[in-house]
C-alpha cells in the first residue's frame, strides 16, 4: 500500500477517488431516499456525452461535462410534475439511452478516437493532475458545504415535501438547489472517475448505509466510509495487479455493498 | 361565529384540464373542529392542498384573514419506510420553522419536541426508528410533529385510515383533547361520516365535485344528508354515539 503512495500520479488518483467517492456517496443517500436513482444515471451519462462532445470540438472536457449535466438538471426540473402521456421515468430512460449512445459516438468521431471510450465510462483516475485534483476538491467541498448549511431543509424536503412547505421551507428552491448541487458534483467528477464510477458511488455506498443505519447521520457515515474504503482498496488492487483503476474501485464498492446486504439479511434472519 | 381564519370564496380546483371541485364556498373559524367527509377521489385532499398553498384555485380565491400557523399531518404512507429516522427526528422537523433555511436545532427545540411527544403519549418512543412503529404510533408521531410547530390550525389528512377500531378511537380522543385543551382549530379528512359526526363541530361534505359545508347541527339531519347524497339517509343515536345509515334492505344498509 505504501509503495503505491510513492508515485505522484497515484497519490493524486487516490485523493481524487476518495474526495469524489465521499461526496457522491454523501449526496447519494438523498438520491436513494428521493427514489431518483435514474436521474443520477441519466445525469452521469449526459456528463459523459458532454465530455465526448468537448473532445470532438477540442474544448475543455470539464466544461463540456458540466454544461451537459446542468442542461440535464434544468430539463429535469422543467419536466411537468403531472404525468400525462409519458412518465418522467420513461423520459429519464430515453435520456439515459440517448446520452450513452451520443457519448460513444462523439468520442469515436473525435480526433483522439476510440482510445478514450474506456476513459469516458470509467474515467481516467491515473491521469488526474494536481490542478484537476484541486478543482475537483474545490467543487466537492462547495457542494458538501451547501448541504451542510441547508441540511435540515434538504432533509425536510426529502422526507416530506408537503410538510416542509407547511412550515415555510421553500421546497421548490430547495429542490432546485439540491439538483444543482447534484449536477455540479457529477459535472466535477465525471472527467476524473467516469460515468459508471460516478453512478456506482451515487448508489452503492448509500444502499449499504441505508440498510444498516437507524438514523440519517449514521447512513451518511456508513456510505462515506464504504466509498473511502472502496477508493483505497480498489486503487491498491489496480496498482498491485495491474488492473484498470475505475472498474477495480467499482468492484470493491459493489463487493462491500453486497456484503452489507448479506450481513443485514443474515441479521434479520437471526433476529426473526 | 368565532373569528374567521380563512374564507374559501367560490373556489374551483383541479389539476391540468381536470376539475376536481367546483364553486366551493366556506369559512373556517378559530376554535372550530371540521370534518371533511367524502369518498376517495372526491377532492378532500385537493382542498387541503389548496389551503396549504400547494395548489392555486382555477377560479375564486382563498383568503387568510390573519397569519395562521398550520400544523400539517399527512397520511402515514407519505413517509417512506426507507427513512432511517427515529420518532424524535421526525418530531424535530416541526421546529424547522423557528430558524428557517439555515436552522440548527437548539436545546429549546429538543425540549419542545420531547414535551409534545409526552403530550400525545409517545414519550417512550423517542429513540425508536419511525419505520418500526405501528400505524397508531406513527400517527401519534406525525401529530406530535405538527404540534411541535405550535399551530393555530391543525390539518390532518385521513388520520385514522387503516387503523383498527380501538386505535381509531384513541386518535380521535387525542384530537378532541388537543381541540378542547389547547383551543387549536382542527380540520381532519375522513371518508367515514360517522367518525366526523361524533367529533366535529362543522362538516364539509364532498360529493359529485361539490362541497356542502356548515355547522354539524344543520347538516347532520336526515333531510339534509338525503338531499346532499340523493339517497335516503337517517341519523340515529346509540348510547350517545351518532350512527349514520343508508336506508333500504339489510344488504344495502351500511355506515355512510
Amino acid at each position: 500500500m505504501l509503495e503505491m503512495l510513492k508515485h505522484d500520479f497515484l497519490r493524486h488518483a487516490l485523493a481524487a477517488a476518495m474526495i469524489a467517492g465521499a461526496s457522491l456517496s454523501f449526496v447519494g443517500v438523498y438520491v436513494i431516499l428521493r427514489r431518483i436513482v435514474f436521474v443520477g444515471a441519466a445525469l452521469a451519462q449526459l456528463g459523459a456525452a458532454g465530455v465526448g462532445l468537448a473532445l470532438l470540438m477540442g474544448q475543455s472536457p470539464l466544461l463540456g461535462g458540466t454544461v451537459a449535466v446542468f442542461a440535464g438538471v434544468f430539463g429535469f426540473i422543467l419536466m411537468p410534475q403531472q404525468e400525462r402521456v409519458v412518465s418522467r421515468e420513461s423520459l429519464l430512460g430515453a435520456t439515459y439511452a440517448l446520452a450513452s449512445a451520443l457519448a460513444l459516438l462523439f468520442v469515436a468521431l473525435s480526433p483522439v478516437g476510440e482510445a478514450h471510450i474506456t476513459a469516458l465510462l470509467f474515467g481516467d483516475l491515473l491521469a488526474v493532475g494536481h490542478g484537476d485534483m484541486e478543482l475537483l476538491a474545490a467543487a466537492c467541498l462547495f457542494v458538501v458545504f451547501i448541504h451542510f448549511i441547508a441540511y435540515h431543509a434538504f432533509v425536510a424536503v426529502t422526507v416530506d415535501p408537503t410538510f416542509a412547505h407547511s412550515v415555510g421551507v421553500k421546497e421548490r428552491w430547495v429542490n432546485l438547489l439540491f439538483y444543482l448541487s447534484l449536477g455540479a458534483l457529477i459535472g466535477a467528477c465525471i472527467r476524473a472517475i467516469g460515468a459508471l464510477v460516478v453512478f456506482a458511488f451515487l448508489v452503492l455506498p448509500p444502499i449499504a448505509g441505508l440498510l444498516w443505519a437507524k438514523r440519517l447521520q449514521t447512513a451518511f457515515g456508513i456510505a462515506i466510509a464504504i466509498a473511502l474504503i472502496s477508493a483505497i482498496w480498489g486503487l491498491w488492487l489496480s496498482f498491485a495487479h495491474d488492473l484498470p483503476a475505475g472498474p477495480s474501485v467499482v468492484a470493491v464498492c459493489g463487493g462491500l455493498t453486497l456484503l452489507a446486504a448479506v450481513a443485514r439479511w443474515a441479521t434479520n434472519l437471526r433476529l426473526g | 361565529m368565532s373569528e374567521i381564519l380563512v374564507s374559501v370564496e367560490n373556489v374551483t380546483l383541479g389539476y391540468g384540464r381536470k376539475t376536481v371541485l367546483r364553486d366551493v364556498t366556506m369559512q373556517i373559524g378559530a376554535g372550530e373542529f371540521w370534518g371533511f367527509v367524502g369518498p376517495n377521489g372526491s377532492g378532500k385532499t385537493t382542498l387541503i392542498r389548496a389551503l396549504l398553498g400547494l395548489l392555486n384555485p382555477k377560479q375564486g380565491k382563498i383568503v387568510w384573514h390573519k397569519k395562521v400557523r398550520i400544523g400539517y399531518v399527512p397520511q402515514r404512507e407519505a413517509l417512506d419506510d426507507l427513512l432511517p429516522m427515529t420518532a424524535l427526528d421526525i418530531v424535530l422537523m416541526g421546529r424547522i420553522r423557528k430558524g428557517g433555511f439555515l436552522h440548527r436545532f437548539s436545546p429549546n427545540d429538543f425540549e419542545a419536541a420531547n414535551q409534545v411527544m409526552e403530550q400525545v403519549g409517545i414519550a417512550d418512543l423517542v429513540s425508536l426508528p419511525f419505520r418500526e412503529l405501528s400505524g397508531g404510533q406513527k400517527q401519534r408521531v406525525l401529530i406530535a410533529r405538527a404540534l411541535a410547530t405550535e399551530p393555530d390550525l391543525l390539518l390532518l389528512d385521513e388520520p385514522t385510515n387503516g387503523l383498527d377500531l380501538p386505535t381509531e378511537h384513541a386518535i380521535m380522543e387525542l384530537l378532541r383533547k388537543i381541540h378542547t385543551e389547547q383551543g387549536v382549530t382542527i380540520v381532519f379528512v375522513t371518508h367515514l361520516l360517522s367518525l366526523a359526526a361524533n367529533s366535529a363541530t362543522h362538516l364539509a361534505l364532498f360529493h359529485d365535485g361539490r362541497v356542502t359545508a356548515g355547522e354539524i347541527s344543520e347538516l347532520l339531519t336526515d333531510q339534509q344528508l338525503s338531499a346532499t347524497y340523493q339517497t335516503p339517509i337517517t341519523v340515529h343515536e346509540l348510547n350517545g354515539y351518532k350512527v349514520v345509515m343508508v336506508q333500504g334492505s339489510k344488504e344495502r344498509v351500511r355506515n355512510a
